[in-house]
């Protein structure tokens, strides 16, 4: 094999590619519905959780399960829930009238990578969710109960404001985990498919890199893909931090 | 402007564990109600339950004609100042102030005017756009009021307010409180573990022992006549000297044990064992008598404008604490002659610790 410079040939390839394009826009999309929506549905559990009495730690226990669960494994879970000929999911969702099939339909492909990545992210928010729960001292909520009947305002007036370090946290972290850890889910579930569809920009670089032979295109990417962590991570710290009272 | 009355209210825990033994009480309109006790007493659960942060498992709780049993806090119209403050770290102090206010529908100038009234009231005007971590634990403590009065509530509720501050602070605070209650007249129930707090604050006070109010009444009344030994040793500090004494056969004095007598205007029985109950300042020292109660010195604390004196008393060793005006020497094991008058004698049943 040789090898010649190219100055910034790479890059330009990459970014003139539709395909690097589509992918971009997948990953966006993905780590955007990802971290939302694990957010917003771990969030909901560990406030019901943190008002159960009765049989608290075995719930939550079984809300933490999840979290011993690696990523491949939930993939290939998630690959048994969807297979066309058995898969519970796939019969169930086809049996309601949703014509469902992620093997060729791409938004339905992006549907069963986003439910599998958030299953498996929502047991890890919980627990810090909880944790974020517990650290509000109860003298506060209690002098909230005073202040304001409406438990529903309650929560957006005093409990979300006082989590608000929490959510950020876990929104960096699981804008990080929709990045980069989604690899396993998608390797085991769709590889991508169909068309490249569900391919996060890492999912890319590994094949465009390993499996299509394309170091010097694989490497442009890579670059890329940190450069434009780096901005997200700043604009992160920048301009959501502040908002945050710790 | 209100009143609340308790009618055997009860609590019990889930795990069974009975917190409170039905305790009756009225409460006047504008009257400032301190709970006192040793900490498991009860006397906080039974101001939660007031609020109704605490469910009641018996009896009832009556804020003017309403029973409150089931009415949510919020709806009870009652306001609260707890220990740790319990302000909203992430509002200002106004909106901690405002925030009562706002979710009851006030407009947003109605607010203005109150919180600002409120804030002048408690010196906080140059603190309003600062939020409550910026503030000394006075300020913050102040700002906890502040909420609490904007809303001109029924009834105050205070749980051990002072406890986070500093001992100076306490003083000033206590005063300011007491200050205030009067100044709006609103009624009042306050929980604290502190004697003096509980003896300068209080119209009324009710001492409380493992879930029971063990008496109710003025300070002074309670500190003059306890109705239990549990009483006079919680109230009065240092605490109240407690020697065991026997009734004479001609009923006319108790015998204490070093021999000693004290005269007896009471009819007890003759040959009644008891406890006598004295308190510090109630001791005189006097030039050595007959008859007089003799006591060895152990150890001595002065304050200052008065001097405390732990002596050793009788072939027993009871210990008995002497509380004297100014400044005294004495050296360790020193012998003094006591005396006391009888009418400042409490006497207790041994078995029961009730006032005879």
């Amino acid at each position: 094999m040789s090898s010649q410079f190219v100055w910034f040939r790479n890059f330009k390839d990459v970014l003139s590619s539709g395909s690097w394009l589509q992918s971009a826009i997948f990953t966006a999309v993905f780590s955007f519905l990802v971290a939302f929506l694990s957010i917003a549905i771990s969030l909901f559990l560990a406030v019901r959780a943190d008002e159960v009495v009765r049989g608290a730690k075995s719930y939550k226990t079984l809300l933490m399960w999840g979290y011993a669960i690696a990523p491949p494994v939930a993939g290939l879970l998630g690959t048994m829930l969807f297979n066309p000929l058995m898969g519970d999911l796939y019969i169930l969702l086809n049996s309601l009238g949703f014509e469902f099939n992620h093997i060729e339909n791409a938004n339905d492909a992006t549907f069963v990578v986003t439910l599998i990545a958030v299953w498996k992210q929502v047991s890890v928010n919980f627990i810090f969710f909880l944790s974020g729960l517990q650290g509000i001292p109860k003298s506060v909520t209690e002098a909230a109960t005073l202040d304001c009947k409406s438990a529903e305002r309650r929560f957006w007036t005093i409990t979300f404001p006082l989590l608000a370090p929490t959510t950020f946290f876990l929104m960096v972290i699981n804008l990080t985990y929709a990045f980069f850890e989604t690899f396993g889910i998608i390797d085991v579930s769709t590889k991508g498919s169909p068309g490249g569809s569900t391919a996060t920009l890492v999912y890319k670089v590994y094949v465009d890199g390993f499996l299509g032979a394309d170091l010097g295109g694989s490497s442009a990417q890579s670059v890329l893909l940190m450069i434009m962590v780096s901005v997200l991570t700043v604009f992160q710290f920048r301009f959501i931090e502040r908002k945050v009272h710790y | 402007m209100a009143t609340v009355t308790l009618n055997q209210a009860e609590k019990t825990y889930p795990n069974g564990f009975k917190a409170l033994h039905g305790i009756d009480l009225e409460i006047g309109d504008g009257e400032f109600t301190v709970l006192v006790g040793p900490s498991g007493c009860g006397k906080s659960t039974l101001l939660r339950m007031i609020a109704g942060l605490e469910s009641i498992s018996g009896g009832e709780i009556k804020i003017d004609d309403r029973v409150v049993n089931n009415v949510a806090p919020a709806d009870r119209d009652i306001a609260m100042v707890f220990q740790n403050y319990a302000l909203y770290p992430h509002m200002t102090n106004y909106g901690n102030m405002a925030y009562g206010l706002k979710n009851r529908g006030y407009s947003k100038a109605e607010i203005d005017t109150k919180v600002r009234h409120a804030a002048s009231i408690l010196q906080l005007d140059d603190h309003l756009d600062r939020k409550p971590q910026q503030l000394s634990g006075g300020q913050r403590q102040r700002v906890a009021m502040g909420r609490a009065i904007v809303r001109e509530p029924k009834v105050f509720l205070f749980d051990e307010p002072l406890s986070n501050l500093d001992a100076k602070l306490r003083v000033d605070m206590r005063l300011e409180i007491k200050n205030l209650q009067q100044r709006l007249g609103i009624t009042s129930v306050y929980v604290t573990h502190d004697q003096v707090e509980a003896m300068t604050l209080a119209d009324r006070l009710i001492v409380m022992n493992a879930g029971i109010a063990e008496q109710i009444g003025s300070p002074i009344e309670i500190y003059e006549k306890p109705a239990s030994l549990f009483v006079a040793s919680f109230i009065g500090s240092p605490s109240m000297n407690f020697l065991d004494g026997k009734v004479s056969d001609d009923k006319s004095h108790v015998v204490l044990g070093d021999g000693s007598k004290i005269d007896l205007d009471h009819k007890i029985d003759g040959g009644r064992e008891l406890v006598v109950g004295v308190r510090p300042e109630h001791f005189t020292l006097i030039a050595d008598g007959s008859g007089a109660q003799r006591a060895r010195v152990r150890m001595i604390e002065s304050l200052g404008a008065e001097t405390l004196v732990y002596l050793e008393f009788g072939d027993k060793g009871e210990n008995v604490t002497l509380r004297m005006q100014g400044t005294h020497q004495f050296t360790k094991g020193q012998e003094l002659a006591l005396s006391t008058s009888a009418d400042l004698v409490h006497l207790f049943d041994k078995d029961s610790g009730k006032r005879l």
